[in-house]
């Protein structure tokens, strides 16, 4: 072969000019090894030692063997069941909770603009840069008792009846409600700005007054954003600590608390395995639902 | 009686007045083009038409009947957007039938009107497509059946094949003249391309910077632009300046024959089609003379860039391809026909042989 010209002069890449040709599938495995080795050793190792260990136990000839007596003794444990119960029905409450504040705020800066809006927005933003436990003080100040808001209540209306939500479950759900509303609100405004202007006014050409478009349009097409608020926040909450700490009950209380307690006050560490792995099993469904409903709407556009 | 009147129309959004009083009426069955360049009110204009925006002042009249304060759902108005149409979420079948079910006709007549729009735009089938299944030129398609499925007494279109490709462009376009003639309905196609509304429209309004320039037919607003916006806008246009008072600056003005009432107008400027030129090899006397500077063949026609004396810019030519120019050529070129503009008034038109039309 004669090459000639300029174009014969250029270099090859260094890459393919050697004897040995690096594939780039390998490349690429070799670019993850190393997260993936500190993620192997630091966590994934130790979490399936965990999971064996709440699985087996010693046999009377001294090998392991396997058996589910520490679930059954969990669920056999009226605490436990309680504090489970109470755990998931402060998550739905949240969840709710977040979605009823988010969305219509999320509605109202998508579809107005100006100051209001922008001071809107920083101010659903605002929680984001504040740490927890911070927010958490912070909160105590304002709804606990003689706190804030319940001089405010005094001083403007006279109303003497407020009872602190400050360690009851209205508490926690107050919290956990100030620490994700950003979130929320970022997911379900980017999820309503990918819905063009010229849809929603289609539906109103047609006939459809607001209200109308709104179910027809607006919330089909938000369906993928609402799911993934939904289990985002459902996992954040039910594997919160700092709120539920500071501001739930003693008891019932959530499984974050009461797998320290478990761990530390109790000294238990193999009852607070167990419920580690319960309260990540519980978890894993549903992403694991999340992430089947997702493909199935793929699979669904696809087809 | 006509279809539509709109009656001083303004629209301010802040500093901007993007429809700086417009009047306008629109019969039953015509087809009616806005045409302007980008960001001259046409889309604000036609909004405010299906109601999506609010006049700042005026007046639109639906039948004769008020419907300025109408919200859009209620308008007897269709309007088909320029893209992002369809809902995704619903099938062909639901996109049509949506306006139809909200009017709460019986599930058979729904049935039956969807079918027939289906087959007015040649759909028949497509029923349980997504919209995600279909091309940009049949997605354009439905949204036109799903319009006309309801019957509105005005067909509003917001540049509604501008996103597909030139073929296909034309092809609908004759489609959606031979459904509008079939139909009769009354009709506003807003487009920025001159041709297009050449090619469709009973009448043109031709806007600039939020203001109706001219309303005319196609042949009317061709033969004799207004001004010399609408000069320029539509069709190709040699614009050439000429000084009566100093023929040294641009065309030789005793080259021309200037009508008796702008012969004292210190600057003019004439406009000359490039088919409405004779062109003569060699030169003749009497005519201007110019080198030829590029040739391009366009199908069935050449077309010719020609330096001519006093004129800025090469002057464009089309002519006949049985005819043989080279480039660098000296060529004679006659004006057969052409329109001289004064500032501030209307333009004369001027064809050589004729007596001349006084000013
Ligand atoms: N919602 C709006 N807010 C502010 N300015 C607008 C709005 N809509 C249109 N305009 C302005 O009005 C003018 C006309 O716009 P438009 O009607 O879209 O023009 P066209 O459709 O002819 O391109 C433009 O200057 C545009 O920037
Ligand atoms: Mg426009």
């Amino acid at each position: 072969m004669t090459v000639t010209g300029s174009r014969g002069s250029l270099p090859e890449p260094a890459t393919y000019s050697g004897r040995f040709r690096v594939p780039q599938s390998v490349l690429g495995y070799a670019l993850i090894l190393l997260p993936l080795m500190v993620m192997g050793t630091l966590i994934l190792y130790p979490a399936f030692l965990s999971i064996a260990d709440t699985v087996t136990e010693p046999s009377s000839g001294g090998s392991l063997q396997v058996s589910l007596a520490d679930y059954v003794e969990f669920f056999n444990t009226p605490l436990a069941v309680r504090n489970l119960a109470f755990s998931l029905r402060i998550t739905a409450v949240t969840v709710a909770v977040l979605f009823l504040a988010g969305f219509p705020i999320s509605l109202y800066l998508r579809f107005t603009h100006g100051r209001l809006g922008n001071l809107i927005q920083m101010l659903a933003l605002f929680p984001l840069f504040v740490p927890g436990i911070i927010a958490a003080y912070a909160l105590i100040r304002f709804i606990g008792d003689n706190g804030w808001l319940e001089r405010f209540l005094h001083l403007l209306f006279g109303y003497e009846g407020f009872t602190s939500p400050y360690l009851r479950p209205a508490g926690i759900v107050v919290g956990l409600a100030w620490e994700g509303i950003s979130i929320t609100v970022l997911i379900l405004t980017a999820g309503l700005s990918q819905i063009p202007d010229s849809l929603l006014e289609t539906a109103t050409d047609v006939g459809a007054n607001r209200w109308q478009a709104f179910w027809r349009i607006t919330m089909p097409l938000m369906k993928r954003s609402v799911l993934i608020v939904m289990t985002l926040n459902f996992l954040t909450v039910f594997g919160s600590f700092t709120i539920p700490y500071l501001l739930g009950p003693a008891s019932p209380e959530m499984m974050g608390p009461y797998m320290r307690r478990t761990f530390y006050d109790a000294n238990l560490p193999s009852r607070a395995q167990v419920q580690a792995v319960i309260t990540f099993l519980i978890s894993a469904v549903i992403s694991l639902l999340y992430v089947r409903s997702v493909v199935s709407q793929k699979v669904e556009e696809e087809s | 009686m006509a279809t539509l009147k709109l009656h001083s129309l303004v629209k301010r959004f802040g500093d901007v007045t993007a429809v700086n009083g417009v009047d306008l009426s629109v019969e039953n069955g015509e087809f009616l083009c806005l045409l302007g360049p980008s960001g001259c009110g046409k889309t604000t204009a036609l909004r405010m038409i299906a109601g999506f925006e609010n006049p700042t002042a005026g007046d639109i009249f639906i039948d004769g009947m008020p419907v300025t304060a109408m919200p859009p759902n209620r308008r007897p108005t269709a309007m088909v957007f320029q893209q992002y149409t369809l809902w995704p979420h619903m099938s062909v079948f639901q996109n049509i039938a949506y306006g139809l079910r909200l009017r709460r006709l019986a599930r058979a007549v729904v049935e039956e009107k969807v079918a027939d729009g289906l087959d007015l735009v040649g759909l028949a089938g497509y029923e349980k497509r997504l919209p995600s299944q279909l091309s940009g030129g049949q997605q354009q398609r439905v949204a036109l059946a799903r319009a006309l499925v309801l019957e509105p007494k005005i067909l509003l279109l917001d540049e509604p094949f501008s996103s597909l490709d030139a073929a296909l462009r034309v092809r609908l376009r004759e489609e959606l003249l031979r459904i509008q003639r079939q139909l009769g309905i009354a009709t506003i196609f807003v487009t920025h391309d001159q041709e297009e509304a050449l090619s469709l429209a009973d009448r043109i309004a031709l806007m600039q910077l939020g203001n109706i320039v001219q309303l005319d037919t196609p042949s009317e607003l061709y033969a004799h632009p207004r001004n010399l916006f609408a000069a320029e806008f539509i069709g190709a246009m040699n614009l050439l300046p000429t000084h009566p008072s100093d023929p040294t600056l641009g065309l030789d003005p005793r080259t021309l024959s200037l009508p008796p009432g702008m012969q004292g107008n210190a600057s003019l400027t004439v406009a000359i089609r490039p088919e409405d030129f004779q062109v003569t090899v060699p030169s003749e006397p009497g005519m201007w003379t110019g080198e030829v500077e590029q040739t391009m063949d366009m199908g069935h026609y050449r077309k010719v860039l020609v330096t001519l004396a006093g004129a800025s810019a090469p002057v464009k030519v089309f002519m006949a391809k049985s005819m043989e120019v080279r480039e660098r050529q000296t060529i004679g070129l006659t004006p057969l026909r052409y329109l001289v503009y004064a500032e501030e008034s209307e333009p004369v038109e001027v064809v050589p042989d004729r007596p001349m039309p006084q000013a």
